[in-house]
């Protein structure tokens, strides 16, 4: 009986130590919110700072440019007052600063659009290339790293090493050109250059950019999602599951990809910055009117206002999409800590 | 009771292996022999790499899926050999009629999945009249934990060890077993922790009847809750018998892992090891596998195959040439 009453004593003590679990569990998400918040503002001001500074340390005269050569001395006064280059730097920055709080992030030397209007017209393009790569990716990833983590064969291993090996060697343009000559000369499948229409009729444009896109992720996401998935199966707790007889679905997911997937999803919302880079080439090439190559035309003219609105909005972007990448992490797997 | 009824498991010279096409057979288990009565405590003890655990997957039947087989004898649960049957058949045993803890409580429960969730995944393939919910509830009142709502809805991770094990047991006896294979169940929890989980086996097995296997490295633990000890070496059980025969070992590995017990050593005294290394998988000598750490080595020792188990079933058996005269020295 002593041990009995030992047993039960402790086991309170155990449980007491535990029972704030939940509640400290919620407050500690809560804090982690609020910094990420508070993080996102931080980093959107430095990116607007940095790319606000850099842009007027670089060459270059954004009215000269857009008045042409022989403008008038008159003219480019009279322009620059307009646009406030006339003013000090940092008195610059904080009409800048207090215009995007309200919303409003300039206009275009160049064609006086609303920057917003820009961004919203060819954001777009941009986005929907990504959506559909990654989208692709995924579908396509998940079944070839879950096979080869299953595969008992070691020369599976050995043909998916190769594979993705060279998936990942080959350039994304060089494959863009590729694809662009042979579905777009020969086959006719793909309209060589252009871009028209509302959703479901541009996908007739994107669908062979988002492809090529595509096929550089894979490689990337099935080699992160195979070697955790090789973890996971190491783990005692999949014997759990095979001892429990859990159905297939359940098995392959609440057991296998479950606890795998999180290092992937966080890699993919990463991905998202570094492929918002990427797509300007693709744009370039498959010549769509994305917010890539907006960018690159604006970098070209010293449009202020504009390359400062875009670089805002990728920054934005990465935020955003990385902290819902870290979020999902969580959601799928508890030990997933939220920095 | 005669002894076909009282007879649960039986183990006849099972024999486990990694077969390769190509290659020649690696041996991990052979000779392995024992035999579980219902309701009965018996413990498995050796050092790793004996085979232990391997014995309890081939009962468990999660061989397969590691590579590893049954390359010969038996293993008859209630007169069914295991070695036999096909998946079909497993997945109404595994896990329904013969339960398992697993090696190791902080990597057992599934850590994506809520105490709740895990629970339902056991029950849910189990008839029952009550919901799932007040059944997984009945579930770990029965392992004695408390704040039960709560505890349902927390993640492994938020558990201590000693309760993650707790959750685990209660998955494992949601289908009320009849025989329940715990590996190692305490490996990695701190002392009272660990006799709070013996003590809940102790009573898992005296109110519902289940028969339990414990695995483990220490022999005073076993002595402690089990009514009958398995002692294995290299892949071979070497001497089996009652906690009380035990007490007076006869073969020469069991001898010396009761000296080398720090329970019963003596204060400022020097701690007993057992000279040498078990042999590796694959490394058998020929003859008895202990040869070469013993005492009482003699000449015919080290032929021919490793010594069968002598004596009576039922009853204390040594798989030692000299048994006897050891006994008398």
């Amino acid at each position: 009986m002593i041990s009995r009453n030992l047993s039960d004593e402790s086991l309170g003590e155990e449980i007491s130590s535990e029972q704030q679990a939940p509640n400290k569990n919620r407050g500690e998400l809560r804090r982690t919110f609020q910094g990420r918040i508070l993080r996102s503002c931080i980093v959107s001001f430095w990116v607007m700072f940095i790319a606000f500074s850099l842009l007027r340390i670089s060459p270059g005269d954004p009215i000269r440019l857009a008045l042409g050569t022989d403008a008038t001395e008159e003219a480019v006064k009279v322009l620059r007052e307009k646009f406030g280059l006339d003013k000090p730097f940092l008195v610059q920055f904080y009409d800048y600063f207090t215009g995007a709080l309200s919303g409003n992030i300039g206009v275009s030397f160049f064609s006086q659009r609303q920057v917003n209007e820009v961004i919203s017209t060819h954001l777009p393009v941009t986005a929907m290339i990504i959506i559909l790569s990654m989208g692709a990716a995924i579908f396509i990833s998940i079944p070839i790293a879950l096979s080869v983590a299953l595969s008992s064969r070691s020369s599976s291993k050995r043909v998916f090493g190769v594979s993705t090996s060279i998936s990942l060697a080959i350039p994304g343009f060089f494959l863009a050109l590729l694809g662009l000559l042979y579905f777009g000369t020969v086959l006719n499948w793909v309209p060589a250059a252009g871009y028209e229409g509302e959703f479901p009729k541009n996908l007739k444009y994107l669908w062979l950019p988002a492809l090529v896109n595509c096929f550089s992720l894979v490689p990337i996401l099935t080699r992160v999602l195979h070697s955790s998935l090789m973890d996971t199966l190491d783990e005692e707790f999949v014997e759990t599951g095979v001892i429990r007889g859990v159905s297939k679905i359940k098995f392959y997911w609440s057991y296998l990809l479950r606890p795998s997937l999180a290092p992937t999803v966080v890699l993919m919302s990463y991905m998202v910055g570094v492929m918002i880079g990427g797509t300007v080439v693709m744009e370039t090439i498959f010549s769509l009117p994305g917010i890539g190559r907006e960018l690159i035309q604006a970098v070209s003219t010293r449009d202020y206002a504009v390359v400062q609105g875009i670089i805002l909005v990728f920054g934005l972007i990465v935020v955003f999409v990385s902290f819902v990448g870290d979020l999902l992490g969580y959601l799928l797997d508890r030990r997933v800590t939220l920095s | 009771m005669s002894s076909l009824e009282k007879k649960l498991l039986e183990l006849t010279n099972l024999e486990i292996g990694i077969v390769k096409p190509g290659r020649k057979t690696l041996v991990l288990v052979n000779q392995a022999n024992f035999q579980v009565d219902y309701g009965q405590m018996v413990g498995i003890v050796g050092e790793s790499g004996s085979g232990k655990t391997m014995v309890c997957r081939a009962i468990i039947g999660t061989l397969q899926r590691r590579g590893v087989s049954i390359i010969g004898g038996q293993v008859l649960f209630e007169g069914e050999d295991l070695s036999q049957i096909n998946e079909a058949r497993w997945k109404v045993l595994r896990g329904k009629v013969i339960g398992y803890v697993p090696q190791s409580a902080l990597a057992g429960p599934n850590p994506v999945l809520t105490v709740a969730k895990q629970l339902a995944e056991a029950l849910e393939q189990i008839e029952g009249t009550e919901s799932i919910k007040s059944r997984s509830k009945e579930m770990l009142d029965l392992v004695k934990i408390r704040r039960i709502d709560t505890v349902m809805k927390q993640y492994p991770y938020q558990l201590s060890g000693g309760m993650r094990q707790r959750v685990m047991i209660a998955c494992a006896l949601a289908s009320k077993p009849k025989l329940l294979i715990a590996d190692e169940p305490t490996t990695g929890l701190d002392v009272t922790v660990q006799s709070q989980i013996m003590e809940l086996l102790k009573e898992i097995r005296r109110d519902l009847g289940t028969a339990i296997i414990l695995i483990s490295h220490d022999l005073a633990l076993v002595d402690e809750v089990c009514d009958k000890i398995v002692v294995m070496h290299a892949g071979a059980t070497v001497e089996v018998g009652t906690t009380e025969d035990l007490s007076r070992p006869r073969h020469p590995y069991t001898i010396a892992l009761n000296s080398s017990r720090i329970d019963i050593a003596k204060p400022g005294g020097e701690l007993i090891t057992i000279k040498g290394n078990p042999p590796s998988v694959g490394q058998w000598m020929q003859g008895c596998r202990f040869a070469e750490r013993c005492d009482y080595k003699d000449t015919d020792c080290s032929v021919g195959e490793q010594p069968p188990l002598f004596g009576d079933k039922d009853k204390h058996q040594t798989a030692c040439l000299h048994a006897d005269k050891i006994v008398r020295a």
